[in-house]
C-alpha cells in the first residue's frame, strides 16, 4: 500500500533550489502526473523520491514511513529514469530478469515473471532480441517491463514517452495507464506534456521553480486553472491586456486598447486596475455575421488559419491590433471561412477570466511556459 | 524563386535502402512537411536535398538546375537541425550575423539584416546573450534567424522543434509558418510529430519504409487519406473490418460481424474483405437506446482538455473511440449503455491489405 508525502523538501545546487519547500501527498493506487516545463524541477523531485539523491531539508515519507536515509534499493520503488540504460549485451527477456533474479528467487519464477512482465507491454515476441535490434519505442516498453518485474508496487517513471515518435506516443499512454491500474500501481509520471498529463493522471500537479503552483484532476486543473501561467501551460488561451473601466455587481467592464470594451462575470478587481483577461481559445467563437443580440462581438480579419484534425484554428486580428485564436470543432465547422475576411469574434462573459496583471509583464509569464 | 525536385532518387546504405525512387516537387513559396516513423528516410531524403548526403541514383534539382555535384555552401539554403549548434562563443546578434560576415557582405547590410531576422523571432532584447542565458525555444529562434540571415530562400527543417517542449512547440510552430510565409521562401520541414505538420504545412509528404505513399494539404490526408496507414498515422482512427455486399451509385453496404455499416465510399472491386475507416469525431453516440444496429457500453472516459475522449465496447466485441468537444453538452459516464451511429459520408473504405492491418498500419 505504497503512498507518497513530501513534507517541506528543499534540494539545492549551489545557491539555487531545484526543489524549493515542497509539499505533496500521493495516496495508495494513484497515478499522479508531475507536469512542468524544463527546468521546473521535475526529475529532481522524482530522484529524491526514488532515494538517489537525498533532500537538503524535509521528510519524504513512503507509505507512512520516513525514508530520507533509506538507500534506493530498499525502499521498494520501480525508478525508470529517462535515460533508462539498457544492458545492450543481454537479450531483452534477462535485461527484464536483472530485477527478479536479484531477489533471489527460482529461475522458474523469474522465468515466468519476465515473460508475463513482457507480454504486458506487448514485446513478449521479442524476447530474445537484443537492445540494439529494438526501435526507440520497444526499448522504452523494456525499460518499463523491467520496472514493472522488480515487484515494486510505487512505480516512477521520467518522461516514460519522451523519446518517442508523436504518433507512438499517442498510443502508448493509454497502455501505460492500463499497466498501472492491471498492478495496482501507485505511480508518479513526470512530463512536460500537458495532453499526456491529462490522459493518463487521475491527479496532475504542476510545478514550476521548484514549487508545486496547482493540483487536481486534469478537469479541475483545466477548467478553474489559478493562474496565467496554468491556464497557458494546461491547455492554452487567449490572452488580452486591458483594465477596469466599471463593475457592478452583474460583473465588470474591462477596456482593451483600442477602446474596446468587453463584459465580464467577474467582478473581483477593483475599477482603473491592470487585468489580463484569459479565455480558452475553443471558447473563442468565430462568426460571419454579427449577432445583435449577443455582447463582446469583436470585429477582426482572419489572418491565418490551420487544421488540427479534432479542429480548425483561425487567427484572428481585432481592430485593435489584439489576435485571438478561435478553435472550431471540426464536425461543427460549417461556414466556409477563409484568410483575409472579415469576421467577428464572439467572447461569452461567463468564459472569460480574469487575472491581475503580473509585475513582470505579461510576456513573461507565458514565456516561462 | 527555389521550387525543389526530386527524381527517381534513391539512397542506399550497402543493402539498406532508406529512400527508393523518391520523386517530389516542391513549389515555389510552399511549405511541406516531411513526416513518417523513426526510420522512414525522411531525415536521408531532407539531407539529399541540403546535400549532406549523396544521392546513390536520380537528380536533385533547386531551381530547376541540376545540383547533383554542388557542394552545400552553394545551394543557397538555409539549414536548421534539431541539434542546434549556437557558436557558445558568440552572442546573438553575432551568431545570428555570422553567414553575412563570413560571405564579406558590407557591414550596413549585413546589420540591417541581422536586426531585421532578430525582429522577426522577437528577440532583438536579447541579442547581447550568450546562448547558454537563453531558453530553449530561444536558442531554436536564434538558430532560426541564423539560417534565415544567409539570405537564402530555400529553408530546410530537420526536427527544428524536436528538442523542446510541448507547449513551446505549440506557439513556435505558427512562428516558424508565419515567418516563412512573410519573407516569400520555400520551407521542407522534416518532423515525426504529425500535429505539428498539420498546423505549419501547406502539404505533407507521408513516407514509410523509404517510400512515399502519400502527399497532400493536411485536410486532404486527414479527411481522405488515400490508405490505411496514412489513416492511421495522421490522427486518430478507428477500424472495422468487414466484408463489401453490395455497392450501388451513391452507397457501399459492408457487412461488419454480421451487422450493416453503410459508406458514401466505393470499395474496389477487386476483393470482398473491407476495412472501413472513420475518425472518433464523426462517431455518434446516442443515450437514448433504439433499435439501431449498434449498440455499446462506455468503458472509459477521458478529459483531454477540449475534447472529451470515450472508448466504447460494442456488443460486437470491437472497441470505438468518440471524441465530443467539451463543449457540447453531450456527457456519458462510465457504464453507460449507447448507440452509436456511424455517419455514411465520413464512413472511409479500404480493402483488406495482404500483410493484414495490423502489419500495415504499424509504426515501429
Amino acid at each position: 500500500m505504497p503512498t507518497v508525502r513530501l513534507v517541506n523538501v528543499t534540494k539545492r545546487f549551489g545557491n539555487s533550489r531545484a526543489i524549493n519547500n515542497l509539499n505533496l501527498e500521493i495516496r495508495d493506487g494513484e497515478y499522479v502526473c508531475i507536469l512542468g516545463p524544463t527546468g521546473s524541477g521535475k526529475t529532481t523531485l522524482l530522484r529524491l523520491i526514488a532515494g538517489v539523491t537525498k533532500p537538503d531539508e524535509g521528510e519524504i515519507y513512503i507509505d507512512s514511513k520516513l525514508v530520507n536515509d533509506v538507500p534506493p534499493q530498499d525502499r521498494d520503488v520501480a525508478y525508470v529514469p529517462q535515460q533508462y540504460a539498457l544492458f545492450p549485451h543481454l537479450r531483452v527477456i534477462d535485461n527484464v530478469a536483472f530485477g527478479p533474479s536479484s531477489k533471489g528467487l527460482s529461475r522458474s519464477e523469474v522465468a515466468q515473471i519476465s515473460m508475463q512482465m513482457l507480454e504486458m507491454t506487448r514485446l513478449a515476441w521479442r524476447a530474445n532480441s537484443f537492445p540494439g535490434e529494438l526501435s526507440g519505442g520497444m526499448q522504452q516498453r523494456v525499460a518499463l517491463a523491467r520496472g514493472l518485474a522488480s515487484g515494486a508496487s510505487l512505480l516512477l517513471l521520467d518522461e516514460p514517452l519522451g523519446a518517442l515518435d508523436a504518433r507512438l506516443r499517442v498510443e502508448l499512454r493509454y497502455r501505460l495507464r492500463e499497466l498501472a491500474q492491471e498492478n495496482n500501481l501507485t505511480t508518479i509520471h513526470v512530463t512536460h506534456d500537458q495532453e499526456e498529463a491529462m490522459i493518463v493522471a487521475d491527479r496532475i500537479a504542476v510545478l514550476r521553480n521548484g514549487q508545486i503552483q496547482q493540483e487536481g484532476t486534469p478537469i479541475s486543473v483545466y477548467n478553474q486553472p489559478k493562474s496565467i501561467f496554468i491556464t497557458n501551460f494546461v491547455g492554452g488561451a487567449n490572452f488580452l491586456d486591458g483594465f477596469v473601466a466599471e463593475r457592478n455587481l452583474e460583473g465588470s467592464l474591462v477596456e482593451l486598447r483600442g477602446q474596446i470594451r468587453v463584459l465580464i462575470k467577474q467582478n473581483s478587481y477593483a475599477v482603473g486596475e491592470r487585468v489580463v483577461l484569459a479565455i480558452r481559445e475553443e471558447l473563442s467563437g468565430i462568426i460571419k455575421d454579427r449577432d445583435v443580440g449577443e455582447v463582446n462581438i469583436l470585429r477582426g480579419t482572419v489572418e491565418a488559419m490551420s487544421f488540427l484534425g479534432d479542429f480548425m484554428s483561425y487567427r484572428v486580428l481585432l481592430e485593435n491590433g489584439d489576435t485571438v485564436d478561435c478553435r472550431v470543432p471540426t464536425v461543427m465547422n460549417s461556414e466556409k471561412i477563409s484568410i483575409g475576411e472579415e469576421v467577428f469574434v464572439h467572447l461569452k462573459p461567463q468564459d472569460i477570466k480574469l487575472y491581475p496583471y503580473p509585475p513582470a509583464g505579461l510576456y513573461k509569464d507565458l514565456e516561462a511556459a | 524563386m527555389p521550387s525543389v525536385r526530386l527524381v527517381n532518387l534513391t539512397k542506399t546504405y550497402r543493402e539498406v535502402v532508406a529512400a527508393e525512387n523518391i520523386n517530389l516537387e516542391v513549389k515555389d513559396k510552399e511549405y511541406v512537411s516531411i513526416i513518417g516513423p523513426s526510420g522512414c528516410g525522411k531525415t536521408t531524403l531532407i539531407k539529399c536535398i541540403a546535400g549532406l548526403i549523396e544521392p546513390s541514383e536520380g537528380e536533385i534539382y533547386i531551381d530547376e538546375k541540376l545540383v547533383n555535384n554542388v557542394p552545400i555552401q552553394d545551394r543557397a539554403i538555409g539549414y536548421v537541425f534539431q541539434e542546434i549548434a549556437l557558436f557558445p562563443h558568440m552572442n546573438v546578434y553575432d551568431n545570428v550575423s555570422y553567414g553575412p560576415t563570413v560571405k564579406g557582405w558590407n557591414p550596413a547590410r549585413t546589420r540591417s539584416l541581422a536586426e531585421e531576422m532578430l525582429n522577426m523571432v522577437a528577440l532583438r532584447d536579447r541579442m547581447r546573450d550568450y546562448p547558454d542565458e537563453l531558453s530553449g525555444g530561444a536558442r531554436q529562434k536564434t538558430a532560426v534567424a541564423r539560417a534565415l540571415s544567409s539570405g537564402s530562400l530555400l529553408l530546410l527543417l530537420d526536427e527544428p522543434l524536436g528538442a523542446l517542449d510541448a507547449k513551446v512547440r505549440a506557439v513556435l510552430r505558427h512562428e516558424l509558418r508565419r515567418m516563412v510565409k512573410d519573407l516569400g521562401l520555400t520551407a521542407i520541414h522534416v518532423t515525426h510529430d504529425q500535429e505539428e505538420a498539420m498546423a505549419i504545412s501547406d502539404r505533407i509528404v507521408v513516407m514509410k519504409a523509404g517510400k512515399i505513399i502519400e502527399v497532400g494539404t493536411p485536410l486532404e490526408l486527414y479527411l481522405h487519406p488515400s490508405n490505411l496507414f496514412t489513416a492511421n498515422f495522421v490522427g486518430e482512427t478507428n477500424f472495422l473490418i468487414g466484408e463489401s455486399v453490395k455497392s450501388t451509385g451513391k452507397e457501399s453496404t459492408i457487412k461488419v460481424k454480421g451487422k450493416i455499416l453503410r459508406s458514401l465510399r466505393r470499395p474496389s472491386l477487386e476483393k470482398r474483405e473491407i476495412v472501413a475507416a472513420i475518425r472518433p469525431e464523426f462517431v455518434i453516440t446516442e443515450r437514448h437506446l433504439k433499435k439501431t444496429m449498434w449498440k455499446g457500453k462506455i468503458e472509459n472516459k477521458v478529459f483531454v482538455g477540449s475534447i472529451v475522449r470515450y472508448q466504447v465496447l460494442m456488443d460486437t466485441g470491437e472497441s470505438i473511440v468518440a471524441k465530443y468537444p467539451a463543449v457540447t453538452n453531450r456527457r456519458f459516464d462510465v457504464g453507460d449503455e449507447v448507440n452509436l451511429i456511424f455517419p455514411p459520408q465520413h464512413v472511409l473504405l479500404y480493402p483488406y491489405p495482404e500483410a493484414g492491418l495490423e502489419k500495415e498500419i504499424s509504426i515501429e
